[in-house]
């Protein structure tokens, strides 16, 4: 249940180590001279795993609230009514059996946000069944927007004027109801916040039981800065707009999916969620489809007609057997590692490091390049179409392929659309770069790619490049762990007026003095990524990326991001964990107290001695509040 | 952590690993894995014909064979009784060349006398790739041939066999996905002739039987549990697989839908059983409890004493053990209100790595009645060993705890345990291996070995020295990777009575590079 540990002993000692790292963080930022980072940090303690955290104006008192839904496992009881026959009795008996199962259980907790920036519980949870498959925060007038069997609810206070509370809550059904403790008001009291129906319409995953978080239901469709609904029907996606009277109940358009890729069991159906962005540049966004196996190498676009309406999907790429415009190597393709060349201007050398990092140009033309992003890389509004592709050398043994899987080189062709979508036969742009910037698996994306980082409008690029020896690879089998370096590398863009599609001179200048190295730990024992340092979140509130240091153990660092995409090497801030994260998904950076800035949630997984329940966690909470 | 994030884990760890581990070549890859059908692709052997398309006969010592030579690739090979005894082979088979979509032939083979290979049919749809739940009678009756094209009668008009393609749309709306659920292997219907059509997709169990009018009809459709996974671009929408278990007599079968993992301790089996009206109970719940924290690689639904089982094999959930081997779970099925799980009634820590597969079979070798499991497991890291081991049962799914064992040489090839080839009534062992046919007899029910060590018979396979190639592939391993191959690939063994005599043949179907694929019948002599 949860518990606001603010005052407790462990909560102190947390505080003290928070405090002697803001003060080591202080004193190294001195040095630099800029204003001093600061979090708060609040612990609650949850009866299981978060399965979705959302930030929202629950009550619509001004301030923000955390929504959070647990998905837990606990011993519990069932009561079986049967009809028997009993001995020396005659006819049949009615028998109740109580039976212990283990059941699943969701609750929905809300806390409050307070005037001092922590949060209070808002009491009892609300027992939810598995009919509820989703939340999100949705526009103002439906700050919580609930997606379940049945359509869309929407969280309301239970006093709510006219809320009807939808008979689905585990309320009116004893299974599911979870153990009650103190801090969550007495299981006789009724829950603070009540599901309303709102929608009635049968989601995709309807009947799948399953509570899938951050789902990108709710999304601005119309340009007009309010979240709108785009619901996952099973061959549609309905459109549900939010006007002046709140979310409308009634779609205004239904979209239909293109045919579902071909699933390699008829058991299994890839449904598609969509990306949403404008790529046109008029203020409206577009869906785009990837497809779930190939990417960006065979997507779909459906452009905005405005009103909530989309027209027809598209292929930009055509059909992906018979195009050819990326097969060809045109002359000059696979410049330099670090170097830039501008087609349509004049062809400048941005890299400072150029000659450095020069090598033949020995590429293997039967490699050919391939879409690996559309996404406005120029900030002109209109998205460009980004082909990438290995420079390989010639191969001379093990030692140089290893040197090449640690610090691989990648050339870079930037196509413009043109009217109809398509990506334009010469590129615009071309640029090599060391690191890996698009790769890694479905699950666990690098770090890296395109990321406006220095808040200028235009995207700068984040690659990767990795440090182990033969011998730790080989150690791997008797340690079963190994620690991979990982160092950044930064293209910041520089210039305006578009990648050379409009005849401007955008170009990539490698950032130097980085010293933003770590490790990437790998543990067979354990079976969980740790610790992979990443660019997000604007501690700061400067408009610029943050990078968040997390491959040194219990310390968590922030580097402040500086004009032309500079990290200093000291950091700004240095939190001091009871322990080393677990688990990758477990440290999270979100703004959730919607004061711009940042903050940072980190969940740890307490003991548990009974096999086969959940365990309970404590949510730890780094908020923004003395900014800058 | 839920199963399913484990295997989010795994997958991630074992991607990252793989990253590192592929690019320095530390792990060579076991010799299974360098032995791919693409490799066998690969090696186009330049000077042998392919053999003249009819049937052969050889004698040779110990046994007579048949070979018949198809003009194409063999898709899927099928047994029809025959109502005097024995069996012919039904064969659908894709056209010599590369004309993907030229349509396919299908053709019956008799073995009886000199042999007969006749074609049946050469417009089968081109897309039609495999059968699963072959429905025939002989003579008098209808069989369905199913494949992922539609509702068109096939009719063969041969007045021995009547065939139905399952085509098009099978019910009105929304069924177009059923179509290509016949394709996958959702469904293991075995050997037996069905007495249902099953097919499965997100969602739902469909079951098509024969009308009155001898028609296809749709005559159940059955809910299925939907997991959803969140992937990077999309919702992963997946029914658990579906086994359908043959019941006696005119019981309609019973389905079992699982094993779904819940946590990394519980797995949860769905029956479905049709022979129950809706609302009457149909969808029972039993569960099975592991051990400890594991991850299940493969899993088998069988009658063990005339009560359902779930089989498993499994590996620690949270560790990643490079060279671990598999462990194998034996659970009594029955429904569990607490569901909380039944633990296994059988532990084994078997000797196969995980990278090999072992073949569990539930039969009664001693012939006292009660069903024995028999375990078949390749041993080593390069499975230079096969292990038979079988666990002799007592009743009502409970088994001995000594086992009996043998151990024989057999690397790395393939294998049928179960029928009694030189007539001793004990079940025998065929291995294929190093280009030979080996037969290991079984030994009586008092003796501690399952077969004996050396083998009865062993006759080389077809091809085994005249035209063989010698495949070196070069990778990262520098030649480490060398496979051979004689000619074909994908061999499949299989033992049927195909005489009538009550005594099994071999029965190999072969493929062959040269493009014309051969299915091979060896009968022993006594």
């Amino acid at each position: 249940m949860p518990k606001l540990l603010f005052s407790s002993p462990r909560s102190r000692r947390v505080l003290q180590n928070c405090a002697l790292a803001v003060l080591l963080g202080l004193t190294a930022n001195s040095a630099s001279g800029r204003e001093k980072l600061e979090l708060r940090h609040q612990a609650i303690e949850l009866p299981g795993p978060p399965a979705a955290i959302v930030a929202a104006d629950v009550n619509q008192d001004g301030l923000q609230d955390l929504v959070v839904v647990v998905v837990y496992t606990v011993w519990d009881e069932i009561g079986i009514e049967e009809t028997t026959e009993m001995d020396q009795v005659e006819g049949l008996v009615e028998v109740l059996t109580i039976v212990p199962a283990l059941l699943d259980h969701r609750e929905l907790f809300v806390f409050l946000g307070t005037e001092n920036g922590s949060y209070r519980s808002a009491g009892r949870p609300l027992p939810l069944d598995s009919s509820v498959l989703s939340i999100e925060a949705g526009p103002t007038a439906a700050p919580i927007v609930v997606l379940t069997d049945t359509g869309i609810s929407l969280l309301r206070p239970a006093d709510f004027e006219g809320a009807e509370p939808q008979s689905q809550t585990a309320l009116d059904d004893p299974v599911d109801q979870g153990p009650e403790s103190e801090d969550s008001g007495a299981p006789n009291q009724p829950t603070p916040f009540v599901l309303q129906p709102h929608i009635a319409s049968r989601p995709v995953l309807a009947g799948t039981s399953a509570f899938i978080p951050r789902l990108g239901l709710m999304r601005d469709l119309n340009g007009d800065g309010e979240l709108d609904l785009l619901f996952p029907a099973p061959h549609a996606f309905e459109i549900y707009l939010t006007t002046e009277d709140g979310l409308a109940s009634t779609p205004s358009s239904r979209w239909s999916l293109p045919s579902d890729p071909t699933d390699a069991s008829p058991r299994q159906r890839h449904y598609p969620l969509p990306k949403v962005r404008d790529t046109d540049g008029d203020g409206q966004p577009e869906l785009l489809l990837l497809h779930p196996d190939r990417g960006w190498r065979e997507f779909y676009l459906a452009q905005n007609s405005g009103n909530g309406q989309f027209s027809p999907a598209l292929q930009p790429l055509g059909d992906p057997d018979t195009r050819n415009w990326l097969e060809e190597d045109p002359p000059g393709a696979g410049g330099n590692p670090g170097e830039s060349q501008n087609r349509n201007g004049s062809g400048e050398d941005g890299s400072e490091e150029s000659s450095e990092n020069s090598s033949d140009d020995s590429s293997d033309a039967e490699d050919s390049f391939e879409i690996v992003l559309f996404d406005d890389i120029d900030g002109d509004g209109r998205a460009e179409f980004l082909a990438q592709r290995q420079i390989d050398q010639e191969s001379e043994g093990m030692r140089q392929e290893l040197a090449e899987a640690k610090r691989p080189n990648f050339a870079y062709r930037v196509h413009q659309q043109g009217a109809d979508k398509t990506p334009a036969t010469e590129p615009s742009l071309e640029f090599s770069a060391e690191g890996y910037a698009f790769d890694g698996g479905d699950e666990v994306a690098l770090p890296g790619g395109f990321q406006d980082l220095d808040g200028d409008g235009d995207q700068d690029l984040v690659t990767i490049t990795l440090d182990f020896s033969l011998l730790q690879a080989v150690k791997i089998l008797a340690t079963r762990q190994i620690g991979i370096g990982l160092d950044f590398h930064i293209w910041c863009q520089e210039g305006s007026g578009g990648l050379g599609g409009l005849g401007g001179s955008g170009s990539f200048r490698r950032v130097s003095g980085l010293d933003l190295s770590g490790k990437f730990n790998l543990d067979l024992n354990h079976l969980r990524i740790q610790q992979l340092s990443q660019f997000k979140g604007d501690f700061d509130g400067d408009g610029r990326q943050d990078f968040l240091q997390m491959g040194r153990g219990k310390k968590i660092s922030i580097h402040r991001g500086r004009e032309g995409c500079a990290y200093p090497p000291s950091p700004d801030l240095t939190l001091t964990l009871e322990e080393p994260p677990r688990d990758l998904s477990l440290v999270q950076v979100r703004d959730l107290d919607a004061d711009s800035l940042s903050d940072l949630l980190v969940i740890h997984p307490l003991e548990t001695s009974n096999p086969g329940v959940t365990s309970p966690v404590r949510l730890d909470l780094y908020l923004s509040g003395g900014g800058k | 952590m839920s199963r399913q994030g484990m295997e989010t884990k795994l997958q991630a760890v074992l991607s990252a690993g793989l990253w590192v581990l592929l690019w320095i070549g530390v792990l060579a890859a076991p010799p299974s894995m360098a032995d791919s059908g693409e490799k066998a692709k690969a090696a186009t052997p330049s000077g042998p014909l392919p053999p003249e398309v009819g049937i052969q006969h050889e004698t040779g010592e110990g046994y007579r064979r048949l070979q018949a030579v198809v003009p194409g690739r063999i898709l899927s090979l099928r047994t029809l009784q025959q109502p005097q005894g024995g069996s012919s082979l039904l064969l659908l088979v894709a056209p010599e060349g590369d004309d993907q979509e030229a349509p396919r032939a299908l053709f019956r083979l008799s073995s009886s006398g000199e042999g007969e290979l006749v074609e049946l049919s050469r417009t089968i749809p081109p897309e039609t790739t495999s059968w699963q739940g072959l429905f025939a009678e002989t003579a008098s009756g209808p069989a369905f041939l199913d494949g992922p094209e539609g509702l068109s009668r096939l009719e063969m008009g041969t007045g021995e066999v009547t065939l139905h393609a399952v085509t098009g749309d099978l019910a009105e709306g929304g069924k177009t996905r059923a179509r290509r659920a016949l394709a996958g292997p959702s469904v293991a219907a075995g050997e037996r002739l069905a007495n249902f059509l099953p097919m499965v997709e997100v969602g739902r169990l469909s079951l098509f039987q024969l009308r009155d009018d001898r028609e296809l009809g749709l005559t159940r459709e059955m809910a299925l549990p939907i997991a959803a996974q969140r992937k990077a671009r999309s919702l992963l929408l997946t029914s658990p697989p579906v086994t359908e278990l043959p019941r006696a007599g005119q019981e309609p079968s019973l389905f079992l839908v699982g094993p779904e993992p819940h946590g990394d301790r519980r797995l949860r089996t769905l029956f479905l059983d049709p022979a129950l009206e809706e609302g009457e109970g149909q969808a029972v719940e039993a569960w099975s409890q592991l051990p400890g924290p594991e991850a299940v690689d493969r899993s088998w639904y069988a009658w063990l004493d005339d009560r359902p089982v779930l089989l498993v094999t499994t590996l620690r959930s949270d560790k990643l053990g490079l060279l671990e081997k598999q462990k194998l779970r034996l659970f009594r099925l029955a429904a569990d209100r607490t569901r909380a799980g039944r633990k296994p009634t059988l532990e084994v820590l078997t000797e196969t790595r995980h990278w090999y597969q072992i073949e569990p079979q539930i039969l009664d070798i001693t012939g006292d009645g009660r069903d024995d499991l028999v375990v078949i497991q390749p041993e080593g890291l390069g499975a230079g060993k096969l292990v038979v081991e079988a666990f002799i049962g007592l009743g009502g799914g409970l088994f001995r705890q000594s086992s009996r064992r043998s151990v024989i040489g057999a690397e790395d090839g393939i294998w049928h345990f179960g029928k009694d080839l030189n007539g001793d009534g004990a079940a025998d062992l065929v291995v294929l291996a190093e280009d030979e046919i080996r037969i290991f007899t079984g030994t009586p029910a008092h003796q501690r070995r399952v077969v004996d060590r050396k083998a009865w018979r062993s006759f080389p396979l077809e091809g085994s020295s005249s035209d063989r190639t010698v495949e070196i592939s070069v990778g990262m391993s520098d030649g480490e990777n060398q496979s051979e191959v004689n000619g074909f690939s994908n061999t499949q063994l299989r033992l049927q009575d195909t005489d009538g005599d009550g005594r099994s043949e071999i029965l190999l179907s072969r493929t062959s590079q040269l493009g014309r694929d051969i299915v091979q019948i060896y009968w022993l002599g006594s």
